[in-house]
């Protein structure tokens, strides 16, 4: 009698915990949503407020007095753009590297994510630079595929090497290369990984900061870009900052509540399995 | 002697498995896209930014090979020294902080069995937003004069904190804003790991008789120690080389209070175009956080099990 | 339709090899099957054939041509495998028809053959399914389909039956002969299972250690093994292996001294091994006889199996089983009297396990 009681606090108590430290993470988020829907006085009020008439005025002004949602439609180009270039570049090296069982080049991928980027920017500035190609879309996609296809490859490592190897050998005895194999068998079976590197891919590719700080310009600038100058004026407008903070931050909270199921895999790279 | 040689010489021509068969050319084929990809955008950068740290760049465009002059520099750079101590005070706090609140947060998970998966996805759900969101909305929250932050201190009688506008607290409060952001990265993994260990080491543990304090400090953190590495391994990449939250709050103010290397180097390279230097710069960073990897990853091995 | 030849196969993984010096000759038409303990080889030599495996030295010959640098796919050979390997992506209908897709039939084709080889599998109503929804025995036959509508030159089955339970593997073990006679097609099938080569196969290789110990038909496997690991391996229970030697001109058992009453000529051979060997007597070949003429053995332990009775005993101290009808009712402790019968025993050299000649 006196363990199961016990053990019924001891569930309470945790639940409490739990509740005390979700409120510690999600207040700033919830605070953040809020302020973007508060008019400018109330923003700046002091003590904060809580209760307040809602607004869209915040919204309205960043769609009237800037271009954001040109900015929009390049962040949505840069992260589409690369986040296909990854699943063009990953899936393909993924299934070789899960066939061969050769493992260094996935390692060597992992590399370039212990580097500081702006090591790579120098290079990659003064070379895009040379090309002509600073002002296109092209040096932030190929920057970007720099995170996406690491992260694509290392969430399909997994999928290919549970495919049996007799399956694969009965599509060579039935006929197949192996580049049909990719496509007709091992593609059709890894179909929901793909999905996910995907939409994992997405998400880190539009949450990345440093490469559109230095690669886009005025033409190309995507919303983190331009949030960044936000911050700069912010100390007048911070219900548009907060506006602009809402919108970056939807599209990944959104789809990561669609795959988050599978997101421990993919966040910590293969490091643990889920 | 010569009809060793022979034999030798017909067994080759004998054994004609061509070494380029068709599956292995196609395989070649598949690959090719990518490992063009890694050595144009990853390999060949990686060594210009080599042959960059031994030049020095004038502003009319003149090139010179100047040795080690770079990593001499750094050494005489008040600045560098900064930027080192900021860098691992910032490490060491933010980590410790991280890894003691990421255990915490992946206990309580474990223990409420009965999380729909949209409550959990609520509890990681800061991992998911930008950095650059981040820093913008604890920038009003830490707001000296009308943030809420301060507001909850009056409330509890604490007087108001200059927060991020203070040499003294900054580097304690980016920290805290970075285990905001990542403890829930952190309770992931190691809920992952507390999963996976076998439940019948706690139930024989239960039948020995030990109180759950116990069996927490001698058999869950012990079998949980590979994991909460691989945790550390994770968090020390990125805090090694913090940047995006640090660049939009603080720039590496007030004064240089928190200039950590990785922002100091991006200023000098993309600020004053001291592209050389920049890069000698970045260069002993990348060695310090692959050593700093290679060091936990041998304690990984140590405490395997 | 082909024959198959192997000539000097050694494959080698890096290691020792795993087979060496390996040449085979298959008819058209041919049942053969691989059989030996597990790592003997015989599903590498399988593969090799497959060309899933290249070799490391020698050269292979499938019909009359030098297949060596011919992939898998352009062989027109079909294989089972011991998990299937059904695409589990595609229905029955969809397994069987992607081979014949790949090779560009037409549609109107590709039904038929589906359908003839569903038909003569069994397997009609299920070709809509997916692997996932049918039973063992069920993807077992779809494996099988997949192999038939394909009309190859040769078929290979690495070990298709053990993932099977007991009762139906003796049905498709039937089934598989009988398709064999009503296809006409060269096969060739790898099991470690010697009840499966002995029943299905018109010519059974026995491997070990990578090496072929005997090539021949049941009968003669069975009956004329041509060294004591064939001996042993085939046969269930195991054979009987005692020591023996020459003593004077009697043959006796090493361990006691006993004599046993053997032919003449078994003399001769024992006497050009060097005056000793080991004898093979398997358990049916040892019978119950007058207690006056027979050896003495004490009954350690008695296993009735119904249609017969196991009674293992010690002979001149060396373990050993005999065959007996259950009708004799054997209990444990009772002394028996043995002999063998002469014709049936076999004389295994003592230090190459070659069959005394």
């Amino acid at each position: 009698m006196s363990t199961t009681l016990s053990a019924d606090w001891a569930r309470r108590l945790n639940s409490l915990q739990l509740a005390l430290v979700g409120v510690f993470l999600l207040a700033p988020v919830v605070w953040m949503v809020l302020a973007s829907f508060k008019q400018s006085s109330d923003v700046i009020a002091y003590p904060p407020t809580l209760l307040f008439t809602p607004t869209l005025e915040n919204y309205v002004a960043l769609i009237e007095t800037t271009p954001f949602l040109s900015y929009g439609v390049n962040s949505i180009i840069v992260t589409v753009g690369s986040t296909t270039l990854g699943i063009v570049l990953g899936v393909p090296a993924a299934f070789v590297i899960s066939w061969t069982r050769v493992s260094w080049p996935a390692v060597l991928t992992l590399a370039a994510r212990m580097v500081p980027g702006a090591l790579f920017l120098l290079p990659w500035y003064i070379l895009f630079r040379n090309l002509g190609m600073i002002g296109s879309y092209w040096p932030i996609i190929l920057s970007h595929a720099v995170i996406t296809m690491p992260i694509v490859i290392w969430i399909l490592l997994p999928y290919f090497d549970g495919i049996p190897r007799s399956i694969y050998e009965a599509a060579q005895v039935d006929g197949c290369s192996i580049t049909r194999i990719l496509w007709r068998i091992a593609l059709p079976l890894v179909g929901s990984g793909v999905a996910i590197a995907a939409i994992l891919a997405f998400v880190f590719s539009w949450n990345f900061f440093l490469f559109v700080l230095v690669l886009s310009t005025s033409d190309t600038k995507t919303m983190i870009a331009a949030s960044f100058n936000f911050v700069g004026e912010g100390s007048t407008r911070w219900g548009v900052l907060m506006a602009v903070a809402t919108l970056i931050a939807l599209p990944p909270l959104v789809l990561a509540m669609i795959v988050q199921r599978w997101l421990i895999a993919g966040l910590t790279l293969g490091a643990v399995k889920g | 002697m010569a009809s060793l040689s022979r034999s030798t010489s017909a067994q080759i021509t004998g054994g004609d498995t061509p070494r380029l068969n068709p599956q292995t050319l196609q395989l070649t084929a598949l690959s090719a896209p990518a490992v063009l990809f890694t050595f144009a955008m990853i390999a060949f950068p990686f060594c210009y930014a080599i042959w960059l740290g031994f030049h020095s760049f004038s502003a009319t465009g003149h090139t010179r090979f100047v040795g080690l002059d770079n990593y001499r520099k750094l050494i005489g750079d008040v600045e560098f020294w900064n930027g080192l101590y900021v860098t691992f005070a910032l490490y060491f706090l933010g980590l410790a902080l991280q890894i003691a609140g990421g255990i915490y947060l992946a206990i309580l998970l474990f223990n409420a069995k009965r999380l729909s998966g949209f409550t959990r996805s609520l509890f990681i759900s800061p991992i998911l937003l930008p950095s650059a969101v981040a820093g913008m909305m604890w920038i009003i929250i830490l707001d000296p004069s009308i943030g809420l932050a301060n507001y909850l201190l009056s409330l509890v009688g604490l007087p108001p904190s200059e927060w991020i506008a203070s040499p003294v607290w900054v580097l304690p409060t980016i920290a805290l804003i970075d285990t905001w952001h990542w403890t829930p990265y952190v309770a992931l993994i190691v809920l992952g790991g507390l999963q996976s260990l076998p439940q019948n080491v706690f139930e024989a543990a239960q039948i020995d008789g030990a109180s759950p304090t116990r069996t927490f400090w001698r058999i869950t953190l012990p079998l949980l120690l590979p994991t909460i590495v691989t945790a550390t391994v994770l968090r020390s990449v990125d805090l090694l080389r913090f940047f995006d939250i640090i660049y939009i709050m603080t720039q590496g103010g007030p004064g240089n209070a928190s200039n950590t290397l990785n922002v100091y180097g991006f200023k000098i390279g993309f600020e004053y175009f001291n592209i050389g230097y920049a890069s000698a710069l970045m260069l002993t960073l990348s060695t310090i956080v692959f050593g700093v990897v290679l060091a936990l990853n041998r304690l990984r091995r140590a405490v395997a099990w | 339709m082909a024959s198959i030849k192997l000539r000097n196969i050694t494959k080698t993984f890096g290691g020792p090899n795993i087979i060496s010096d390996l040449s085979l000759d298959i008819d058209d038409r041919e049942f053969v099957v691989f059989v030996g303990p597990s790592g003997c080889g015989k599903s590498t030599l399988l593969r090799i054939i497959a060309g899933l495996e290249p070799v490391t030295e020698g050269d292979v010959f499938i019909g009359d041509q030098r297949v060596n640098s011919l992939p898998a796919a352009r062989r027109n050979i079909a294989m089972v495998f011991q998990d299937y390997a059904l695409y589990p992506h595609m229905t029955v209908y969809g397994n069987m028809a992607f081979a014949l897709e790949l090779r560009g039939m037409s549609k109107v084709e590709i039904d038929t053959r589906v359908r003839r080889a569903a038909t003569m599998l069994d397997i009609e109503p299920y070709l809509d399914r997916r692997p996932k929804a049918l039973s063992g025995g069920q993807r077992q036959r779809v494996a099988m389909g997949r192999a038939i509508v394909r009309d190859p030159q040769v078929f290979l089955f690495d070990e298709p039956l053990s993932n099977l339970d007991a009762r139906l593997r003796g049905q498709v073990r039937a089934e598989i002969k009988a398709l064999s006679q009503q296809l006409k097609t060269t096969m060739i099938f790898v099991t470690h299972d010697q009840v499966e080569a002995m029943t299905m196969a018109d010519r059974i290789v026995v491997l070990h250690a990578g090496v072929i110990q005997q090539y021949d038909t049941p009968e003669q496997v069975y009956e004329h093994p041509a060294n004591q690991f064939v001996a042993g391996f085939i046969g269930s229970p195991t054979m009987n292996f005692l020591p023996i030697r020459l003593q004077g001109d009697e043959i006796v058992l090493t361990g006691d001294g006993r004599a046993l009453p053997l032919t003449d000529d078994r003399r001769g051979r024992l006497q050009n091994a060097g005056g000793e060997a080991t004898l093979g007597v398997r358990p049916e070949h040892i019978l119950l006889c007058d207690p006056r003429e027979g050896i003495a053995a004490s009954i350690k332990l008695v296993e009735p199996l119904g249609s017969d009775t196991m009674v293992h005993f010690d002979l001149a101290g060396t373990p050993a089983i005999a065959r007996v009808d259950p009708a004799i009712k054997p209990k444990v402790g009772e002394t028996i009297a043995l002999r063998m019968a002469p014709s049936r025993v076999h004389m295994f050299d003592v230090k190459t396990g070659q069959v005394l000649t």
